[in-house]
């Protein structure tokens, strides 16, 4: 479980996150959505702890992960699907990230057979596509069976049996009791398999509750489009510039 | 400690045998001060013999002179040292590019440890390569160039003194690299900006003749590295013994590594 509360970060220019309060819980899919540059990765760094937020805490399973030797059982993230070094095998880049947190090599393959790539683990990762690569980082995230799993635009990339394998993937994961915070721009696949839903823009959380709530914010036939293109629309603009609280209109 | 333990443990998984360190860096930094000097020694032994044989009556081929014991292994200094220095400063570098530094935080938040293991295993490695130099320069030449190599041995006291100073060397260096990369966050201007002192400034302290370029000179990290360990020329006017320019460069190389060493435990702020 995630928990962020008053969390905070600002960037020069007036760009950031604005006293974020949020809960994502176990057992279930959190999607963040939002146009580009409102803070959804952001979010993101500040869960996983590469970004340090100017106010708030963030806790995963109720705990502050800096100084913990378990973090890895705690949480996976995968922020960036070309975060590797192209020169080494599929099989050396998981297991290296394995004897970081501790772990052996039963972890380091299960992770590799839980996204379908054991079987090609001894190839480099030069000749893996965008869509293996992004399994790749999702093995990264899954290393060492963490309860709390953070993802940012984890279907990029993926072919139509890639995007069906992530649902299943999500959905046995997920009734196991793990907790996923996905941030994606993929409306379909959020729809099909959000359970809570935050829309963020300009830096602050639009909307947050279940996705059937913001369905019913929706009209015509496609709601859940028609629901997020009402919330965000003051906070998006095509001339190249977003609009932000305080900072003036595009 | 588990922190550190763990990332040494990453770091020797990343060397398999696919690895530039393992099957480049390793055999260059042997091979070529190895070939360097052998080309030298064989050319002395040659034109000594030459002149021996035509007596001592005879017009003598300038070359041809004995090895002095504190010279012999001057192309592992040079070489091997920086040959290391430059796998090492890769490795973090490349992994500061890829964002893979990223993925160690994930696991490990604090962060620290990695650059620090990379110090232990490339560190490590960069001893054992210098060190297998200087015994096989010390050790065989003088079998193999008896004419010019009489004087060089590897127990003598400049042997033994190469043989422990070189490798400390090394490691310092690589310490001083990996602080280096850990700040700048590339690793082109670390291995361009450490040639450049060694090679630019330090050099051209040492051809200016006035006597400021020669007081400052003796100040100069790399120059002290040198002098520290026995080999001649490298401060003919010390301001301190070779023992106490191992400290002075040590402090200096590990100064930047603890630098180093805090900003890459620094969570990033934008």
């Amino acid at each position: 479980m995630i928990v962020c509360t008053g969390i905070e970060k600002h960037f020069p220019g007036g760009r950031g996150v604005v006293s974020c309060d949020f809960a994502a819980a176990d057992g279930e899919v959190t999607y963040l959505v939002g146009p580009n540059g409102s803070g959804k990765t952001t979010l993101l760094r500040m869960i996983a702890g590469s970004l340090r937020p100017d106010a708030g805490t963030v806790t995963v399973n109720g705990l502050n992960l800096r100084w913990r030797a378990d973090a890895k059982r705690h949480l996976g993230v995968n922020l960036d699907a070309f975060a590797v070094d192209r020169s080494l095998t599929a099989w050396t880049h998981i297991l290296w990230q394995a004897r970081a947190a501790g772990l052996g090599t039963a972890d380091a393959r299960a992770a590799l057979d839980r996204v379908g790539l054991y079987e090609v683990r001894g190839k480099r990762l030069t000749t893996f596509s965008y869509g293996m690569l992004q399994r790749v980082g999702l093995a990264s995230a899954l290393l060492g069976d963490p309860r709390t799993v953070v993802l940012d635009e984890p279907l990029n990339g993926l072919d139509a049996e890639g995007i069906i394998w992530m649902r299943e993937l999500l959905a046995e994961e997920t009734a196991r009791g793990t907790c996923f915070l996905v941030a994606s721009h993929i409306f379909g696949e959020v729809e099909a398999t959000a359970s809570r839903v935050i829309v963020l823009g300009g830096g602050q959380i639009l909307f947050d509750g279940p996705v059937a709530e913001l369905l019913a914010l929706g009209e015509g036939p496609r709601r859940f489009e028609s629901a997020y293109t009402a919330l965000t629309s003051e906070f998006v603009s095509y001339s190249g510039k977003g609009r932000w609280p305080g900072v003036g209109t595009a | 400690m588990w922190g550190l333990r763990n990332a040494i443990r990453a770091e020797l998984t990343k060397l398999t045998w696919r690895s530039g360190t393992l099957w480049a860096a390793v055999p260059l930094s042997i091979i070529i001060p190895v070939l360097v000097t052998g080309v030298i020694a064989a050319g002395n032994q040659m034109i000594a013999d030459t002149n021996r044989e035509a007596g001592p009556d005879a017009v003598q081929l300038p070359g041809g002179y004995s090895m002095t014991p504190d010279n012999s292994v001057y192309w592992v200094l040079f070489f091997a040292t920086f040959i290391m220095m430059c796998a090492a400063v890769n490795s973090y570098g490349t992994e500061i590019k890829n964002k893979t530094v990223d993925l160690f935080g994930f696991i490990q938040p604090a962060r620290w440890t990695q650059v620090v293991a990379k110090l232990v295993v490339f560190g490590t490695i960069g001893a054992l390569s210098t060190a297998a130099g200087v015994v096989f320069i010390n050790g065989v030449f003088p079998h193999l160039f008896p004419g010019s190599w009489s004087d060089v041995g590897l127990f003598t006291g400049e042997g033994v003194r190469f043989l422990w100073s070189i490798p400390l060397y090394t490691l310092l260096l690589i310490a001083a690299g990996l602080g280096m990369v850990a700040i700048v966050r590339h690793t082109y201007i670390v291995v361009a900006f450490m040639l450049f002192v060694k090679l630019g400034t330090e050099a051209f302290l040492a051809f200016a003749d006035i006597d400021l370029a020669e007081r400052v000179r003796r100040y100069s990290p790399f120059v002290n590295a040198e002098y520290s360990t026995g080999q001649m020329q490298g401060m003919p006017d010390g301001i301190w013994g070779e023992n106490i320019a191992i400290g002075y460069y040590a402090v200096i190389f590990l100064a930047v590594f603890a630098v180093g060493v805090w900003r890459s435990a620094q969570v990033s702020r934008n």
